[in-house]
């Protein structure tokens, strides 16, 4: 094709292809862009309100994949330039001589397909759906831009777990005193501290918690005993010391008035036989034998007292030193005690042995504050004596129950009410009954007065029916 | 590439067309359309089928065409007792003393054949046109004779009739460059029909062109440019009629058992390139690929069980053809 030819074609046929082709791809390219910015506004405004001052750095995310997005919706949407031929041919009404002069030269026909190209118009499109979504996009994105953050939700805190928690590691703490907790417990204890921090405390972290304050409960009352045995170790040890001492002191004023009365006696016979010797003529003899002897006992006596008083200075020191250590043991027994409260196992073992101690019965806390139930308590003197061994128990004399379940333990749903209902049960006041002991105290139980526990008692008439429902039967 | 006809040159392709096309409306009175289809298929070179009831008009339509073009005619009465070589030609023992067989050419060895009612005779006699159709030439023992040129075949089927008829084949339908159907005509025609002729008699028209001048419209035709976003529509057109193909419409895919062959879109072409060049256009359009669609896909549509049960025809299939599939692809 010459130049001129071509020149021509450029200036009169392509033209207005290509300003149809233009126009045709500006709306295409529009109605391509509607999702991605509506994609990339929403996606900003999203980033906007999640990462707040970090938003900036995450922005062009969003953005650079809305224009990717775009481009390759407007590639696959694009006019090409036959298209744009057709529409131009078909609004110049050139019946493919448009088209025809694209492929080849028309000719003698080239005047025809200028005049058909001057009356090529661009075709009708419908851009205001575009643009109207575009615009919108971009006023949301600007509102999202503009309104105030809502201020930042502070989560609310979980103050029943941290209570939880923190009583566990004040335990834990004071449990630490006494022996090493191991990295387990320190691992999990730091682990719950974290969850309540960060406000993921959920019932499994509970149920970590409860175990983990009954582990250190049980390894607190196995310290309180072991604390508690030594402290006893430690008041027998000064018991018989003081015993040693009040022996020792009477043997060496028995010695010392047998010594002085020997004393006295040699003194006597010195005397007369000085007062022989002076008859007989020989006195000296009678006191250079009497001088000696009694220097010698003197020594002795001296030495006699001198011993012993070197002895009970160093047993005051021993008593000094087992009554400090006592004081400490029972110290540290009453800091554990303290710290984890009432209602655990060293508690009750405590309490179980005050009681065998004041009221001739006791169970060494095997049963916490049930160990009532068996006590038969002795007025007047309270020996030391034990309570006897476990016995089963008798409701109404007609039933025998083990102990262990009489353990706290709630009744199912529907059949005896809350834990309560059963709690109360035990929580009776036993009715004070006069005469011997109960079948409870064995061997040295005190004599007097004694208390019949719930075991002999009368069943309270508001925990027959609890009883009768929770063993199916009559109570 | 030919040079693109010139102005002038379609100008005067035009004219002569359109002189042709003035007799032939004089013959069929108020049938336009079918008089421009017939012309169209005539520059094209393809043989029309003329379907309609008795009394339309066709016969007459194509003895009026033979005479308008001073070309020798021929006229076949299909009958079911017609044999191939009565429409051939055949080898007859002929001379005196020594006698030897001399080939004696049927009607077909005709520049313009009639085939009147072409679906009263038997697929065997049918089948004998197919190779004059399509190859122009007839094979006989052995031996292949050229038919002349041109050589057009207008048959006529009448669709109401159907006792003691054969369907015409598919592979004989496809030759056919048009199926035309001849609608009826009005009152008004009717008035003038008989005000005009005496008995129905046709006026004598003047010849409008000779061999040499349909030669020389031949070479125009062939001169249109097909450009190629047209030919692609023709594809496409074609590609969609065929119910399993990518681009079927719903209506396609419903009602067409079988599409479009390739010959349709030659066909298609062909047509295209005579109604631009009776339009006076160099090029082929839109419009005339459009104008040309119903007659050329007509009969090349096998439609399905379900469009009798519908009641739908092949031309409600091809409009919505032509709705659905659009001038341009869409990206």
């Amino acid at each position: 094709m010459p130049a001129s030819d071509e020149r021509r074609l450029q200036a009169l046929v392509l033209a207005p292809v290509r300003r149809v082709r233009r126009r045709l791809n500006a709306v295409l390219w529009t109605e391509a862009a509607v999702a991605p910015v509506w994609a990339a506004a929403t996606g900003c405004v999203l980033v906007r309100m999640l990462l707040r001052d970090a938003a900036v750095w995450v922005l062009p995310v969003p953005l650079l994949a809305a224009g990717a997005w775009w481009l390759v919706r407007a590639r696959a949407r694009s006019v090409s330039l036959t298209h744009a031929a057709v529409l131009a041919d078909r609004s110049a009404g050139a019946g493919g001589l448009l088209l025809t002069r694209l492929e080849r030269p028309v000719g003698e026909w080239e005047l025809s397909a200028n005049q058909f190209a001057r009356a090529v118009t661009l075709p009708p499109v419908a851009w205001k759906r575009p643009v109207g979504a575009l615009l919108a996009a971009l006023a949301f994105l600007g509102v999202g831009f503009l309104l105030p953050l809502p201020a930042r939700q502070v989560r609310p805190a979980n103050a029943a777990a941290a209570a939880k928690v923190a009583a566990v590691q004040a335990k834990a703490e004071a449990l630490a005193r006494e022996e090493p907790l191991g990295t387990p417990l320190e691992e999990e204890l730091r682990r719950l501290s974290e969850e309540v921090a960060e406000g993921r405390f959920d019932s499994a972290d509970w149920e970590a918690a409860d175990s983990l304050e009954k582990s250190l409960e049980a390894r607190a009352a196995k310290a309180a005993a072991e604390l508690a045995a030594a402290s006893e170790a430690a008041r027998e040890l000064e018991a018989s010391l003081d015993a040693a001492a009040g022996a020792e002191a009477a043997t060496r004023e028995r010695e010392a008035l047998e010594k002085a009365l020997m004393a006295l006696g040699s003194d006597n016979a010195a005397q007369q036989r000085q007062q022989q010797g002076q008859e007989n003529g020989n006195p000296a003899s009678g006191n250079s034998g009497g001088a000696p002897g009694a220097g010698d006992g003197g020594t002795r006596g001296q030495q006699a007292q001198g011993q012993p008083g070197g002895s009970g200075s160093g047993g005051a020191r021993s008593r000094d030193e087992v009554a400090s250590l006592r004081e400490t043991l029972e110290r540290r027994q009453r800091e554990l005690e303290q710290r984890f409260g009432q209602g655990n196992g060293r508690n009750g073992s405590r309490q179980g042995q005050g009681e065998g101690e004041g009221e001739g019965e006791g169970q060494e806390g095997r049963q916490g504050g049930h160990a009532s139930r068996q006590t038969r308590q002795g007025q007047g003197k309270g020996g030391t004596g034990r309570g006897g061994e476990s016995q089963p128990l008798v409701f109404g004399e007609q039933a025998e129950m083990d102990p262990e379940r009489l353990a706290f333990k709630p009744l199912p749903k529907g059949q005896g009410g809350e834990a309560q209902g059963l709690w109360g049960l035990r929580s009776a006041e036993p009715q004070r009954r006069e005469g011997g002991g109960g079948g409870g105290a064995q061997g040295t139980g005190a004599q007097g007065d004694a208390e019949a526990g719930h075991s002999t008692g009368p069943l309270l008439p508001r925990n027959r029916d609890l009883v009768k429902r929770y063993f199916g039967g009559e109570p | 590439m030919s040079e693109l006809l010139s102005p002038a040159e379609v100008q005067g392709a035009a004219e002569r067309v359109a002189q042709l096309q003035k007799g032939l409306n004089q013959v069929l009175l108020d049938q336009t359309q079918v008089v421009e289809q017939v012309t169209a298929a005539v520059l094209a070179r393809g043989h029309v089928l003329l379907e309609g009831l008795p009394g339309l008009g066709k016969t007459e339509l194509c003895k009026a065409l033979a005479r308008l073009l001073g070309l020798p005619f021929r006229r076949i009465q299909f009958t079911p007792d017609l044999l191939p070589g009565d429409i051939t030609g055949t080898y007859v023992l002929e001379g005196e003393g020594r006698r030897d067989f001399t080939f004696r050419e049927g009607p077909l060895f005709a520049n313009v054949v009639l085939a009147d009612e072409i679906n009263r005779s038997s697929p065997k006699t049918q089948s004998a046109l197919l190779e004059a159709m399509q190859e122009r030439s007839v094979t006989v023992l052995g031996q292949t004779r050229p038919l002349p040129e041109p050589f057009f075949v207008l048959a006529t089927q009448n669709p109401i009739e159907l006792e003691g008829t054969y369907p015409l084949p598919e592979a004989q339908l496809d030759r056919f460059l048009f199926r035309v159907q001849v609608p009826p005509v009005g009152a008004k025609t009717l008035t003038t029909l008989l005000t005009t002729r005496v008995r129905g008699t046709p006026p004598v028209l003047p010849q409008a062109t000779d061999a040499e001048g349909l030669a020389s419209l031949f070479a125009a035709v062939d001169r249109v440019h097909l450009p190629v976003p047209v030919a692609d529509f023709i594809g496409r057109l074609v590609e969609a009629s065929d119910p399993r193909g990518p681009g079927a419409p719903e209506p396609v895919r419903r009602f067409v058992r079988y599409g479009a062959s390739p010959r349709a879109a030659l066909a298609l072409a062909a047509a295209g390139r005579a109604l631009a060049l009776m339009r006076g256009k160099p090029n082929v359009g839109f419009d005339e690929v459009v104008a040309a669609a119903p007659a050329v896909l007509n009969h090349r549509l096998v439609l399905a069980y379900e469009a009798s049960l519908e009641k739908v025809g092949t031309l409600d299939v091809v409009r919505a053809l032509l709705q659905a599939i659009p001038e341009v692809p869409r990206a």
